[in-house]
C-alpha cells in the first residue's frame, strides 16, 4: 500500500487568456490509513504560474486569508487566556 | 426501466469478496484523482476581455467496508452465511480566491468569509471569558 500520507503539488491544465498562459498549481494531500478502506483528500490552491509570449513567467501565490485570520484569532484567544490565567494566579498567590 | 448496474460484477462479488473491495477501492481512487485539480480551480468565466477563475479548497472523504461470514459447520441443517457492506462519503468546498486575468495583467484577489472569521473571533473571546470566569470562581 506504501505510505498512508501522500503530499504533492500538481499542475492543472493551462488556461490561455490572450497572449498569457495561466498554469494553476494545487497542493494535494491524500490520507489513507493502512487497512482502512477509505480515503481523505484535501486539495488547496497554491499558486498560479503566468507565462507570457516572451517566455517570461511569474508565480502568483494564493493566500487563504480567511484561514490565516482564523488561526490568528485562535492564537490570540489561547495566548490571551494563558496570560490572564498566569496574571490572576500570580495575584492570587 | 433503467438497468441496475453495480460497481462490482456479480461473479467477482460472489467468488472473491476481497477482490470486489479492491475493485471498489480502485474505482473510488480514480474518482478522487479526477475530482482533484478540476474541483480546486473552477471553470473560467469570461466577462468582456476579462477572465475570472475561481479557486477553492476542497476536502473529500469516503470510506466503506464489507464483511462476510459463514454460519454453522457443514452437516447441520439451516446452516447459512451472509455478508454485507456499506460506505459513505462527503465533499466540502470553500472559496479561497479568484484569479482575474485582464489586459492589464493577472492578479489574485482573496475571498474573505466574514461569517467564519466572526465565529472564530467569538470562540476566541469565549476562551478568554471562560478563563476569567473560572479563575474568579476559584477565589
Amino acid at each position: 500500500m506504501g505510505t498512508w500520507i501522500d503530499a504533492k503539488t500538481q499542475a492543472g491544465k493551462p488556461i490561455k487568456v490572450g497572449d498569457l498562459e495561466i498554469v494553476p498549481l494545487v497542493r494535494h494531500l491524500r490520507m489513507q490509513p493502512p487497512d482502512f478502506r477509505g480515503t481523505l483528500l484535501w486539495g488547496t490552491p497554491k499558486a498560479v504560474i503566468v507565462k507570457d509570449s516572451h517566455g517570461t513567467q511569474e508565480i502568483l501565490p494564493i493566500r487563504d486569508v480567511t484561514r490565516r485570520a482564523q488561526m490568528l484569532l485562535l492564537g490570540f484567544g489561547f495566548l490571551g487566556s494563558l496570560l490572564i490565567w498566569l496574571s490572576l494566579r500570580a495575584r492570587k498567590n | 426501466m433503467a438497468e441496475d448496474k453495480s460497481l462490482v460484477p456479480e461473479e467477482i462479488a460472489v467468488e472473491n469478496p476481497g477482490k470486489a473491495i479492491d475493485l471498489v477501492q480502485e474505482t473510488l481512487d480514480n474518482f478522487l484523482d479526477v475530482a482533484d485539480v478540476n474541483r480546486v480551480y473552477g471553470k473560467p468565466v469570461n466577462h468582456d476581455d476579462t477572465v475570472i477563475i475561481p479557486a477553492a479548497e476542497v476536502v473529500a472523504a469516503m470510506g466503506f467496508g464489507a464483511g462476510y461470514g459463514e454460519g454453522v459447520p457443514p452437516g447441520i441443517k439451516n446452516a447459512g452465511g451472509g455478508g454485507g457492506g456499506g460506505g459513505g462519503g462527503k465533499a466540502l468546498s470553500r472559496p479561497v480566491a479568484v484569479i482575474i486575468a485582464s489586459p492589464e495583467g493577472v492578479r489574485v484577489e482573496p475571498v474573505i468569509d466574514p461569517t467564519k472569521v466572526a465565529i472564530t473571533a467569538l470562540t476566541a473571546l469565549g476562551f478568554v471569558f471562560a478563563t476569567i470566569t473560572k479563575m474568579k470562581r476559584g477565589k
